[in-house]
């Protein structure tokens, strides 16, 4: 067996044994284990490396094992292989996923640190490590489904984690639920692709399926024995899966999960943000891109597009930090989903890569911020309760926190995509990607399909206008809580812990585009890009798609304006979004709290409740389900119940009448035979009454009776 | 030999002693009495064979049988007067209906 297969087996399971260790025996080591924890993550992220500088752009390994043997058709045992896939995507996601998961637990050292439950925290990280490890390792649908479960349990378990706060219990339920409605959805997808091909091996669908010929409403499979199957139930597959990422990578419209999710500790928040819960849904999009038909791929490219809008939209009303930041990642992954859907494949993934580094910076700096507010709140002798999330509570942190805020501010401008910085490389591509993408498809004449990059544009406006914002009230100004700055401070001199600023630093560094492409413009050039692109992760083989992101890849090639364009208006609707903001600001700093805290109005008030849609889930779906539910406890209760009882009385008497014909008649029966024996014995008995001469009476009577016998014959 | 009685009488008195003698040996109580009773079955046998060996005056078969008879009877009773008397020393009594060993425990 190839020995890289090894090291990768190493790394996915090693978290796992810290899931274990510190579960079982955390509250007895050291520390309580956190130094375990975090050695066993980091060993993860070295051998990553060493894969990563092994495979990338230089070979595939895949491994398969026998799994289990099933019965199948005729007779036939059915046999499962689960395996190891290693390609350029699965060890680039193995270093960011081993990289951030070491880095927020670093930082959770001092964020959780005194938590009573603090060995559990460190567990749940390994298992949620763990979890997204294995979604990236297994090359197979089912196994990958798995480990796809334990991921939302796992988020289930950190969401929850301040288990005695009731806002958090209630999140992660919220969380795992909506996650539940997509996978039903997945799991529909997982069956569909089953029943044709009879595999759950992603590779080997993938040649199935390649080649695909489309012919009158369906597809004929040339590596499939050539067998015809119909273009809709492919599509409904397709979006089947796609239902998964919706749940997991919150989508529109179950994207109203991950704002709850913020209720857990915010080291947690950036994990699942960044690299391993909503990433997932990505992942899977792209191991499945050959799988999707073009009518699948237009329905993510909207949802992709209305996530993005709505998220970006719902963001500008908010004032708690991190649900900014959080509806922030909904807009972000609505990108990448869109970038999926337009077949701007390798954007899309890099777009997951670079966002990954700037979103775990900018919740990792939120924590920073947090933790100082909340901790200069203690001093802050306020008659009412102050919200240490609450931006319009902050101002001035730029004097407060300098480190954090140089942290913030490369990370902010590479969400924004500001030249220069990571986002702006991958979101520039995902842009013209999907222009390209709308031109392409516009030639049959309808050219409503520029609605997608329009709905693209108008994000990056909104985005650059919420991300300033905050950080104008973050940072700029003077303080509105007019507490003194020491006492936001960790020490006098210093702003806070080096084990929070590290990682945070560390994390805001890699938002500079120099470390993704030599060319900060041009994504193209990016080493990343190359080493994503369909083509090198597809190899030979072609999807449901055929040859269509070819066909962009050259239309975008062909009318090189896209791209240039594309970078001159994002760049001018992001200096628009963040004068807007600018302005605004300034207006708001005039204002006094009282009018700062006044109820928002119109479009801002619908974008702070996100367009009403939690009322929308709770009247149209949980409400009537609770009624519903409780007219049939009412019809179990007096129906049913009462059927049973009724059934369990009768069954009583029946019972009793038999238990009376047995006693009576069974035992009656049996009685007298022991009655009839007894009565026999005793006359027998009365003629051994050991007296001779009644013996001699009867052989007498018996000698009479011979002899009269004899006469008689 | 004119004067004979009739076969018919003799049998009888036979078949009364005979159910005399099992009428003693059946009711009475007293072992020897018992005895006595069998010896009276004796004797109407003896009688019967002594009746019958009128069919064959010359032969004298039927007296010669019943002497057999009385002799074997008479040792018969000597040991049976034997027992008796061993019986009364080990119940200390020859009531039959004491003499049981089912009473004896």
């Amino acid at each position: 067996m190839n020995s890289l297969v090894l090291w990768a087996l190493v790394v996915g399971v090693l978290p796992l044994f810290t899931f274990f260790i510190l579960f079982l025996g955390g509250k007895k080591l050291p520390r309580r284990g956190d130094w375990l924890a975090i050695t066993f993550t980091g060993i993860s992220f070295l051998i990553s490396l060493f894969l990563f500088l092994h495979i990338w752009q230089k070979e595939v390994v895949h491994v398969r094992f026998p799994w289990f043997e099933l019965g199948g058709a005729g007779n036939q045992l059915v046999a499962f292989t689960s395996g190891i896939y290693l390609d350029n995507l699965s060890v680039l996601m193995l270093v960011i996923v081993t990289f951030i998961s070491l880095l927020v637990q670093v930082f959770s050292v001092i964020y959780m640190h005194g938590d009573w439950r603090y060995h559990h925290y460190f567990a749940y990280l390994g298992l949620f490590t763990f979890s997204m490890l294995g979604i990236v390792l297994s090359d197979n649908l089912l196994l990958l489904f798995i480990f796809w479960e334990l991921v939302g349990f796992s988020s289930y378990l950190l969401i929850g984690f301040w288990l005695e706060k009731d806002s958090a219990t209630n999140a992660s339920k919220k969380a795992f639920l909506f996650n539940r409605v997509g996978d039903i959805g997945f799991l529909f997808g997982i069956f569909v692709l089953y029943t044709f091909f009879g595999t759950f091996d992603l590779q080997i669908l993938k040649d199935l399926v390649s080649g695909a010929i489309a012919q009158n409403n369906g597809f004929i499979f040339p590596n499939a024995d050539g067998q015809t199957l119909s273009y809709t139930l492919l599509t409904l597959a397709g979006l089947g899966i796609f239902c998964g990422c919706v749940g997991k990578s919150a989508q529109f419209p179950l994207q109203v999960w991950l704002p709850d999710a913020m209720e857990g500790p915010t080291p947690v928040s950036s994990l699942i943000h960044a690299a391993t819960m909503v990433a997932a849904g990505v992942y899977l999009l792209s191991r499945c891109f050959p799988f999707f038909t073009e009518d699948a791929l237009l329905v993510i490219a909207i949802i992709g597009a209305v996530t993005a809008l709505l998220g970006a939209i719902a963001a500008c009303g908010q004032n708690d930090i991190k649900k900014i930041l959080a509806f922030s990642t909904i807009s972000q992954l609505g990108y990448m989903v869109m970038g999926m859907g337009v077949g701007a494949h390798d954007a899309s993934l890099l777009h997951l890569v670079t966002h990954a580094f700037f979103k775990a910076s900018l919740f990792l700096n939120a924590g920073i911020v947090i933790h100082a507010v909340h901790h200069a709140v203690a001093h802050y002798e306020a008659d009412e309760f102050v919200d240490a999330q609450d931006i319009r509570n902050m101002g001035g942190l730029r004097k407060v926190l300098p480190l954090t805020f140089y942290a913030y501010i490369p990370a902010t401008a590479a969400l924004i995509g500001l030249p220069l910085f990571s986002g702006f490389l991958s979101k520039d591509a995902i842009l013209s990607g999907a222009w390209a993408w709308a031109g392409y498809k516009s030639m049959g004449g309808n050219s409503l399909y520029y609605l997608i990059p329009v709905g693209g544009f108008s994000a990056v406006l909104l985005t650059a206008y919420y991300m300033a914002r905050h950080c104008f009230y973050i940072f700029f100004g003077k303080n509105r809580l007019e507490i003194k700055p020491a006492d936001y401070r960790h020490t006098p001199t210093k702003e806070a812990s080096w084990l929070l600023l590290v990682p945070v630093l560390l994390l805001a560094l890699f938002s500079i585009a120099f470390f993704f492409s030599p060319n900060p413009f041009d994504a193209g050039s990016s080493w990343f890009f190359q080493g994503l692109s369909l083509k090198q992760l597809l190899g030979s083989t072609t999807g449901l798609t055929g040859n269509m992101v070819n066909h962009i890849t050259e239309y975008l090639h062909a009318s090189s304006f896209i791209h240039v364009l594309t970078g001159i208006i994002s760049v001018g609707l992001a200096l628009v979004g963040i004068f807007i903001a600018w302005r605004n600001y300034q207006k708001a700093s005039l204002k006094t709290n009282e009018e700062l805290f006044a109820g928002q109005t119109g479009v801002l008030k619908v974008a702070h409740q996100h367009f009403y849609l939690n009322n929308f889930f709770e009247n149209i779906f949980i409400r009537p389900f609770l009624s519903f539910s409780q007219e049939v406890a009412i019809f179990d209760k007096d129906i049913i119940d009462r059927s049973v009882n009724a059934f369990g009385k009768m069954m009583v008497i029946l019972a009793k009448v038999i238990g009376w014909i047995d006693r009576k008649l069974v035992d009656g029966l049996v009685n007298f035979i022991a009655w009839l024996a007894g009565l026999i014995g005793k006359s027998g008995r009365l003629m051994q009454n050991g007296k001779i001469q009644s013996y001699y009476i009867f052989s007498l009577f018996g000698l009479i009776l011979l002899i009269l016998y004899i006469l008689a014959f | 030999m004119t004067n004979t009685i009739p076969l018919t009488l003799v049998l009888l008195l036979g078949a009364v002693l005979f159910c005399l003698g099992i009428l003693a040996v059946i009711t009475k109580r007293h072992a020897i009495v018992v005895l006595m009773g069998v010896e009276l079955i004796f004797n109407a046998a003896n009688l019967n064979l002594v009746a019958f060996n009128r069919q064959q005056p010359h032969l004298l078969e039927g007296q010669i049988f019943s002497l057999f008879v009385m002799v074997i009877a008479a040792a018969e009773a000597a040991i049976a007067l034997a027992i008796v008397l061993k019986v009364y020393q080990y119940f200390q009594t020859v009531n039959l209906d004491q003499i049981n060993h089912e009473d004896e425990n």
